[in-house]
């Protein structure tokens, strides 16, 4: 138990030193949070040892503490970890701990170093925290200190407009999923009693046949709040966006922790989704966002960009594979993306550090003098594209597998998720070489390899994406099929298997073909043969013509308006979600409206009252006057004198500081507590 | 597993002595105006403390506690439009140049 409290704990601690301590420590106070780190993935990884030895039954660790109690409703906090739980935790343990090595280079001379460590501590811890959650309450609290860190390291340049706008985006987007999670949770709360997540499904499925349509509606919220988390079709808006944060951020933000909590969520309470005959849903969700993101991903200029529609696709392969009944193939997915897409990501950064440019038509030939980052990004190329034996291959198979039982069962959908994840692969592979051929290969300008801090982690990240697929190899006892659904016997389909190899591959010949055409058509290399030319035509003007046309949609700007706009219409400013305009509407200028209005009073009632007084006042005054300036004046002017002697000592206490005022003020509350005490005792 | 309530009042009186103090000290408006809402905060959490010594199990506390948050928004709203009103004005926002009360 205390093993599984240090897996979240450790990197929080490591945030909070950084606050306190960062700016004394320096550059090197990095090392604590990668130190850890370190330290959760042991522990992590002792979790998944035990739970392999535990063979999948039941939970590892599940403890938990009265947290509050409102009437006669428990709810609990503390911790729960199974067999999921231990395979994503040490997967995210290991990703973080990597891209945090890495991100000690790339931040090397940032001016808010320390803040930033402290930041990303925090943001991982909460991941982590997801992860040995017990109840859905406690899941949401630390789903939304990731989406505070998110917001802060989004906007990390905050000297940046687009940062700042990208940071609101972001926050706001998933924000609006949230509402979805906490009605979600709320109304579990009031009607079940409790959201301890092993109770509640329990519950869920004792009550399920009675109660579907009320089921339904529960995993439609809750689905909200992970679709906006997981970047999913209509809520993916927020994702490229998040660009503008510093690449390590990127890396860690789209494959271990942010947009894996979604998936982790629906992972989570998989039994209430089964249930509520939900599944149909996640599964087309899932699929039109998976070849969606594809499609936009194939014209991306931006390289980080273009990774980020990758992870929308690829996210949407593992909603689909959810939805079509691949529990183990979803997880394994997550693993193995975690991996391979952080490690582009990496490698993406390294290459922008290099060549000082995002834009992929800037860089050619970077391969040349940047030999490991170049077979660093091939290596996760070929990952994330499914060719055997890299680990995309296996997870993808898996997932593809998955919907070919799916098809068994409802064979029109099936069958159509089925060809749709087919046509994906073949595209994920094409969108991933075009980018490697054309940045990659070729000749080029002469470019400096990044510092070995950064080459480090990411060869130890291509070397783990490489060879990841063995924790899930078919017919193996030591399987995360078999930590996650023991029992159940998952036989391969080799000619699926051949298929999705074929996919992977015809999509990087694809990808080769137009690379060549290109070339040729800048007048840099061999003239295509007219097959070429007329292949090209035919199969790559379509794709390209479409993913045009899906650009052009501005489809992110139209449901901008559609979710997110209604949300803030009622502060008329929607799509410059800027808060300074926003605060000056709603609060200042309410302010100051009533300032003016009460000054309109003031002037009018108040003063013509006044006036009127005045001047009555005049008329005696005058009279007594006369009287006055004889007799009273001597009386008064001593009366006078002595006020101004006595004013002067007290003008003092009236310095103008607003503390000394503070302090008269506590100090004479003390005072006057004490006397009453004393007058009642 | 819960500690005793007079942890919590404790605790509070701390948090508040805190607060106290970063407002006496701190010069800037909005650091002031944190201040501030912290003392809210410590003073929410003795009610939440003190309400679980009642015979109600704390019921009364949390009302308290609640309207005592929906206070501390209402005054947070407030007091930063005074201060953002306050640096339009001045081009800077801490309590040293706000002495116009000095004699």
């Amino acid at each position: 138990m205390l093993i599984a409290a240090l897996v979240p704990g450790l990197p929080a601690a490591a945030a909070v030193l950084l606050a306190l301590f960062g700016r004394r420590i320096g550059e090197k106070c990095a090392w604590i949070s990668v130190g850890a780190l370190a330290g959760s993935l042991v522990a992590a990884v002792y979790l998944l040892v035990m739970a392999f030895q535990g063979g999948g039954e039941g939970p590892l660790v599940h403890a938990t503490f009265e947290w509050m109690r409102i009437g006669g409703v428990n709810v609990d906090f503390g911790l729960y970890v199974d067999g999921l739980s231990a395979a994503v935790l040490a997967m995210v343990a290991a990703v973080a701990c990597m891209v945090f090595v890495y991100a000690i280079g790339y931040m090397h001379g940032d001016e808010r170093f320390p803040v930033f460590f402290s930041i990303f501590s925090l943001f991982s811890a909460s991941m982590l925290g997801v992860g040995t959650s017990s109840s859905l309450l406690q899941l949401m609290v630390f789903w939304e200190i990731m989406g505070v860190c998110s917001f802060l390291l989004i906007g990390y340049y905050y000297e940046r407009a687009e940062a700042r706008k990208a940071a609101f985006k972001a926050f706001i987007t998933t924000r609006i999923g949230d509402m979805g999670f906490l009605l979600a949770v709320a109304v579990l709360l009031g009607k079940f009693g409790t959201v301890d997540i092993p109770t509640l499904m329990a519950r869920v499925e004792e009550v399920a046949p009675g109660m579907q349509g009320f089921l339904w509606l529960m995993c439609a919220l809750l689905f909200i709040g992970a679709v906006a988390k997981s970047a999913q079709f209509p809520m993916y808006i927020w994702l490229p966006d998040a660009m503008a944060g510093p690449t390590p951020v990127s890396g860690l933000l789209h494959s271990a922790t942010m947009v894996a909590a979604g998936v982790f969520l629906v992972l989570r309470t998989y039994p209430m989704f089964e249930a509520a005959h939900f599944l149909p849903m996640i599964a087309g969700a899932g699929i039109f966002t998976a070849v969606y993101g594809a499609s936009l991903a194939l014209t991306e200029t931006d390289i980080k960009r273009m990774l980020a529609y990758s992870t929308m696709s690829q996210l949407g392969y593992m909603m689909a594979a959810l939805g079509c009944g691949g529990y183990v193939a979803a997880v394994f997915h997550l693993i193995t993306h975690g991996f391979f897409k952080s490690l582009l990501f990496l490698s993406a950064g390294s290459v922008i550090h290099g060549a000082k440019t995002q834009d992929i038509r800037e860089m050619q030939g970077v391969g040349k003098t940047m030999p490991i980052t170049a077979a660093c990004f091939l290596v996760g190329s070929l990952a994330i594209a499914g060719i055997p034996p890299l680990s995309g291959f296996f997870s993808k198979d898996a997932i593809l597998a998955s919907m070919l039982g799916y098809a068994g069962t409802a064979p029109v959908q099936g069958w159509i998720i089925l060809l749709v994840g087919l046509m994906t692969a073949v595209l994920t592979a094409f969108y991933m070489f075009r980018v490697y051929f054309g940045v990659f290969t070729g000749p080029g300008k002469k470019y400096h390899e990044s510092s070995k801090m950064m080459l480090v982690p990411m060869i130890v990240l291509a070397s783990i994406a490489a060879v990841a697929g063995v924790i899930n190899l078919p017919g193996m006892g030591l399987s995360l099929a078999g930590l996650l659904e023991p029992g159940k016997l998952e036989s391969a389909v080799p000619w699926l298997m051949a298929l999705s190899a074929g996919a992977a591959g015809a999509g990087l010949y694809i990808a080769w073909e137009s690379t060549r055409l290109r070339a040729a058509l800048h007048g840099t290399g061999p003239l295509p043969r007219n097959l070429q030319a007329l292949y090209g035509g035919i199969f790559l003007r379509p794709v390209f013509a479409v993913s045009r046309f899906l650009r052009e949609l501005k489809m992110d700007q139209i449901i901008m308006g559609i979710v997110v706009k209604p949300v803030l219409w009622f502060c008329e400013l929607a799509a410059k979600l800027n808060p300074d305009v926003l605060y000056m509407a709603v609060f200042v200028g309410g302010v100051g409206r009533a300032a003016e209005g009460l000054a309109a009073i003031d002037t009018r009632v108040v003063d013509g009252f006044v006036n009127g007084v005045g001047r009555y006042g005049l008329g005696i005054a005058r009279a007594v006057g006369f009287v006055d300036v004889r007799g009273v004046d001597g009386a008064v002017n001593g009366v006078a004198d002595g006020t101004i002697a006595v004013g002067r000592v007290f003008k003092r206490l009236q310095t103008g500081v607003t503390a000394n005022y503070a302090l008269f003020m506590i100090v004479l509350g003390v005072a006057i507590f004490y006397l009453a005490w004393w007058l009642v005792r | 597993m819960v500690p005793p309530p007079l942890y919590f009042i404790v605790l509070g009186a701390i948090v508040f002595l805190i607060a106290m103090l970063g407002f006496l000290t701190r010069r800037s408006l909005i650091q002031a105006l944190m201040c501030l809402e912290l003392m809210a905060s410590a003073v929410t959490l003795t009610f939440l403390a003190v309400g679980r010594t009642m015979p109600d199990g704390g019921l009364e506390g949390m009302v308290l506690a609640t309207f005592l948050i929906v206070i501390g928004a209402a005054e947070v709203g407030m007091g930063l439009a005074i201060v953002m009103l306050y640096f339009r004005r001045h081009g800077d926002a801490t309590t040293d140049d706000i002495d116009l009360l000095g004699g």
